[in-house]
């Protein structure tokens, strides 16, 4: 992933650090360290902290597609990885003071699958597909894409995390079932991910990860984030396994109104077909992630119960939030995204309309 | 591999194996080649060896391994299921009240004495069918 523009003085010397030329030095990391301590102390809300989200973004990504120029070998240096166990700490007891978890069912399959059928039925958070199905413009189809790029170009690899965690038996069994399926199925141009690149195409956007992160505002970032936290700790192995079961059941029917929308502005059955598979392989996957996964896991762990609800209700409570911005931003007729690149209204943002705004802002592209 | 998958033969397919097949493996029987997982108020999942196919005999598209079979009748894409019977507030234990028109389509029906020679006047499956 190309480098982010920093939002602020400690994602400024993260990237500092990660691109010089030099081993960072334990001082300098410990100095780092001291000032993310103190900027989640500081904080007023972690969730929305552009600074600190990007800082975590950053230091997730090493384990991922990793950074342009930034040696793999930083991926296990333990002042980093210290520095990320710091800032985990305050990004999970924001989740766990921001999301509110329903009374826990039964520690069996059936009463969690109920539960959280329950929970996704009662959902009432602002509605961004009904909104993209009935009104939303060429430009905000443009938005809607670029926000969910920095999950979909790397679709189902934060719960892959998960495979080595969950123990053998029916839970994994499903995880794998799932995820084989987001990956293709063995054909690569199935891909989840893939096709939501060409889906991306369709709209002339760029499809290279993390192209367009500078515009990703914090709490999209956090939601990244929050999948990552779940998936690299294994002592959050119920919370990731809750996560994708509650992405999986908000799927199958946002996913046919998405479709709707694009073919609402004309496009073909390329562009929406991202979508239109989405609402027939995820009526299959929810019924899998909430009975086997969700709840084969908690009848081999009885004792995870708890964070596998909360990680369910993470996903409802975050796209609740990022919904509000986003629709609030589309109806007060501004753009949902971070910067506004000059002349945006017109053009696709393109690398050198952000590069022109990170130059206006004294950043170097 | 490729080929196997995309035309969904893969009888000896180590995908993951639903409770069922798991205990008939245990219990050292052949499992079933393929089952059908009946889910409370959603559809019916079908996994391993088997062909979704027209009267005719064409096999209706397919693109995964395991797939959801509507069974509340609200899908946009049958056979398969997009999870409208969530919408529906489909209930797989409780039977959908008979709309008034179709009781009174049966009744007429039960007095010429139509359908009867099956036995099920009023059963599941003949309801609102006269002829």
């Amino acid at each position: 992933m190309r480098i982010p523009a920093p939002r602020g003085p400690v994602s400024a010397s993260l990237l500092d650090l990660l691109t010089s030329p030099e081993t960072p030095s334990g001082d300098a990391l410990a100095d780092l360290a001291k000032a993310a301590r103190g900027a989640c102390r500081g904080t007023a809300d972690i969730l929305r902290d552009d600074d600190l989200q990007l800082t975590l973004f950053c230091l997730y990504e090493l384990h991922y597609s990793g950074l342009d120029t930034v040696p793999d070998t930083l991926e296990w240096h333990p002042g980093l990885v210290g520095l990320r166990l710091d800032l985990e700490k305050a990004f999970e007891a924001a989740l766990r003071s921001a999301v509110p978890v329903p009374a826990l069912p039964d520690p069996t399959s059936e009463a969690v699958a109920a539960e959280l059928f329950r929970m996704a039925a009662d959902d009432d958070g602002p509605s961004v597909s009904r909104f993209v199905a009935a009104k939303a413009t060429h430009e905000q189809l443009q938005e809607f894409l670029i926000l969910r790029s920095v999950y979909q170009l790397k679709e189902a690899d934060p719960h892959s995390w998960a495979i080595p965690r969950l123990p053998v038996g029916r839970a994994k069994a499903a995880l794998i079932e799932i995820q084989a399926d987001e990956y293709g199925g063995g054909r690569p141009e199935r891909m989840h991910s893939h096709l939501f690149a060409v889906t991306m195409q369709g709209l002339d956007l760029e499809t290279e990860y993390g192209w367009y992160l500078d515009a990703i505002p914090a709490l999209t970032l956090a939601s990244s984030n929050a999948m990552s936290l779940f998936g690299l700790n294994r002592r959050l192995r119920g919370a990731i396994a809750g996560h994708l079961a509650a992405f999986e059941m908000t799927s199958s029917l946002p996913n046919s109104f998405y479709a709707r929308g694009f073919r609402r502005l004309g496009f073909d059955d390329t562009v929406t077909y991202y979508f239109d598979e989405h609402v027939e392989a995820d009526a299959v996957h929810e019924q899998i992630a909430a009975r086997d996964l969700a709840g084969g896991l908690v009848e081999a762990e009885p004792a995870l119960l708890a964070d596998v609800m909360f990680g369910a209700a993470t996903v409802l409570a975050l796209d609740a939030l990022m919904g509000e911005d986003q629709l609030m931003a589309w109806k007060e007729g501004r753009s949902a995204l971070r910067v506004q690149p000059a002349g945006a209204a017109a053009a696709a943002l393109d690398r050198v309309a952000l590069d022109r705004v990170a130059l206006a802002s004294g950043v170097t592209p | 591999m490729n080929e196997a998958a995309d035309e969904h033969e893969c009888a000896g397919c180590p995908g993951s194996e639903p409770p069922a097949a798991a205990e008939a493996a245990d219990a050292g029987k052949r499992p079933a080649a393929a089952s059908i997982v009946t889910y409370p108020n959603g559809p019916l999942l079908i996994r391993g060896d088997f062909e979704i196919i027209t009267p005719d005999g064409v096999p209706v598209p397919r693109d995964r391994e395991t797939v959801a079979l509507c069974r509340c009748g609200g899908s946009a894409i049958k056979p398969y299921c997009d999870g409208t019977h969530k919408l529906m507030k489909f209930d797989t234990a409780r039977r959908r009240p008979v709309p008034a028109p179709v009781l009174e389509r049966r009744r007429t029906a039960a007095e010429e004495g139509v359908g009867e020679r099956r036995g099920n006047p009023a059963g599941e499956g003949g309801a609102g069918r006269v002829s």
